[in-house]
């Protein structure tokens, strides 16, 4: 009996001190899924989440000094970037896709539109490395950041040494993309019952249900999968999608669902940026839908939906929206770090 | 804890004692120790009558991982090294020298690794030592380590400056270019694992194919035929 009291004063013991002073990091909001990232393999930290957030906004990254990730994924919208239809990288150069917004990167399985990275981890290799985006590569930013007395201290702070290495940066860097959740928008206050929709909304609920829900699932708004909704295909980038990474003529086409969370902030929408407004996009899968052999099974009967309920269903994606995710002070530019005299 | 493993760790050392299995990689050309940045002369295969077959040949770069070695008895695993992946890299020959640590009684006569990496490490998060992305043996437009990767020049090649490039990799299904081997190890305290790159040349179409830059069937060809090269001596 004595020797289970010592166990449990031991268990107890160690439970305590494996607990994190100031914990919940990362929270599973109420009735999500479990997250796909093997937080095992990196622990999340405050220093390191600090350090993720101060690599994300620095241009260091970037061949010439001038781009940084928030460039193309600023935090005022959604972590994309607007009024640019294609990625805009050094020296204005143009891409052949549009910048994704980011966030609930957790749940994710793949990256990318056509999903050729299959770890966050390794998600930040292809901008820094892609001529037309950051022109950089892991190596020359390491080097970089090992010559910098500001990083060398943050990754000391952030893993107990100041040597830097490619693998440390790397996952820093998803601790703070890991860290970008919203899951504070009306709808999710609506499904907590501390809201109610307006009876327009609650109408494009009902809509979005019939009509969007299949591959746009709940609560992450995707289905994590790849599919043709039935765009033209544009001449000038001719974009076969998935089909490029799998060399499978049954992923001609295809590309990620997109999260429908954030829209408001997020537009131009769809792999290319071809539509500026919400509207248009409704109004493609309504009357625009191109039949082709790999054509989503969801799309191959049509979507009708009049003029009114266009508008309804409108009225609820905007309670897709998350002020709290957009302007979440812990989200943004790092002042402090970049430039500590500030604080005085 | 440290404390307490670094105890147990001591208590089996001397109860059982370590042995080790050095294994060198010796790359040559043409039965020669194989020099970077040398213009090599060969006899390429002919793929016309009328071809030229004498072709020289330069070596920029060889860089390739072993991974997951094992020792075997009868076939059978008996020890595994953990957190196994080495590059080897031409360049440096320290990298060329592996030295596997196991404990002394162990019993074998065989030694398992392969030519590459593993899928899910290739697809799992990022990784340090020689892992790290830094090494340049990452993909950045897609996931995947680049398994095996040899550039120089050839006077067949019709690139410009006579380039050619091949990168080796892909770890998903049809795409996988990860090559197991296993020989038997008539030496118990060293093995030599020697790559003659003449062999490889033989198998190559330089004027028809010098740079393979992403996963898929020609990819497959060659790291079967990268594997090919592997003798144990």
């Amino acid at each position: 009996m004595k020797q289970l009291l010592y166990l449990f004063v031991l268990v107890s013991a160690a439970l305590l001190a494996f607990r994190n002073p100031k914990e919940k990091l990362f929270t599973i909001p109420k009735k999500w899924p479990k997250p796909l990232y093997d937080f095992s393999q990196n622990k999340l930290s405050e220093a390191k989440i600090k350090l993720g957030r101060a690599l994300f906004y620095d241009p260091l990254l970037s061949a010439d000094n001038t781009i940084s990730c928030a460039s193309c994924h600023s935090p005022y919208n959604a972590f994309t970037h607007v009024d640019h239809d294609l990625s805009h990288g050094i020296n204005d150069r143009i891409g052949t896709r549009n910048s994704p917004a980011l966030m609930n990167l957790a749940w994710k399985s793949s990256f990318m539109w056509d999903g050729a990275i299959a770890n966050l981890d390794m998600q930040s290799l292809a901008p820094i490395s892609h001529p037309d985006e950051m022109g950089s590569s892991i190596e020359k930013v390491v080097s970089e950041l090992n010559r910098s007395a500001l990083y060398r201290k943050a990754f000391y702070q952030a893993y107990g040494d100041s040597l830097i290495t490619g693998e440390k940066t790397l996952k820093a860097l998803s601790q703070f993309m890991l860290s970008l959740v919203s899951s504070d928008s009306k709808y999710d206050r609506v499904m907590l019952k501390q809201e109610q929709f307006t009876e327009q909304e609650a109408r494009g609920y009902s809509l979005f249900r019939q009509n969007c829900a299949a591959c746009h699932r709940e609560p992450l708004f995707t289905n994590d999968a790849f599919a043709n909704n039935g765009l033209p295909v544009d001449p000038s980038l001719n974009d076969c999608g998935k089909m490029k990474i799998s060399k499978k003529s049954a992923d001609s086409l295809l590309f990620k669902v997109p999260t429908l969370r954030n829209l408001e902030y997020s537009f131009p929408y769809m792999h290319d940026g071809r539509f500026k407004k919400l509207s248009q996009v409704i109004n493609h899968y309504v009357s625009g839908i191109q039949h082709s052999k790999t054509l989503a099974p969801e799309l191959q009967k049509p979507i009708i939906l009049s003029s009114n309920e266009k508008v309804d269903l409108l009225a609820f994606l905007l309670t897709l929206s998350d002020k709290n995710f957009v302007f979440n002070p812990d989200f943004a530019y790092p002042k402090d770090f970049f430039t500590p005299a500030a604080k005085d | 804890m440290k404390n307490a493993f670094l105890f147990c760790f001591l208590i089996c050392y001397t109860a059982f004692g370590q042995a080790n299995l050095p294994v060198e990689v010796s790359l040559f050309f043409k039965g020669e120790k194989l020099e970077l940045e040398k213009w090599y002369i060969y006899e390429s295969e002919k793929q016309n009558e009328k071809d030229e077959n004498v072709d020289s040949v330069l070596f920029e770069s060889l860089r390739f991982y072993l991974s997951g070695f094992e020792l075997t008895k009868k076939g059978k695993s008996v020890w595994k090294e953990k957190e196994s992946y080495h590059l080897i890299d031409a360049e440096n020959p320290a990298s060329c020298q592996i030295n596997l640590n196991f404990a002394k009684n162990t019993d074998f006569d065989g030694l398992k690794f392969n030519l590459g990496i593993d899928s899910i490490t290739n697809s799992g998060g990022v990784k340090g030592g020689d892992l790290d992305p830094v090494k340049g043996m990452y993909w950045t437009w897609q996931t995947g380590y680049i398994h095996f990767k040899l550039e120089g020049k050839s006077n067949l090649c019709p690139t410009r400056d006579n380039q050619f490039s091949l990168h080796l990799g892909g770890y998903s299904f049809s795409q996988n270019t990860m090559q197991s081997l296993s020989f038997d190890l008539k030496n118990p305290e060293k093995a030599v694992l020697e790559l003659d790159l003449s062999d490889f040349l033989r198998g190559i179409d330089f004027k028809n194919l010098n740079h393979v830059m992403s996963p898929g069937a020609e990819a497959v060809r060659l790291s079967q035929q990268a594997a090919a090269l592997f003798l144990l001596r």
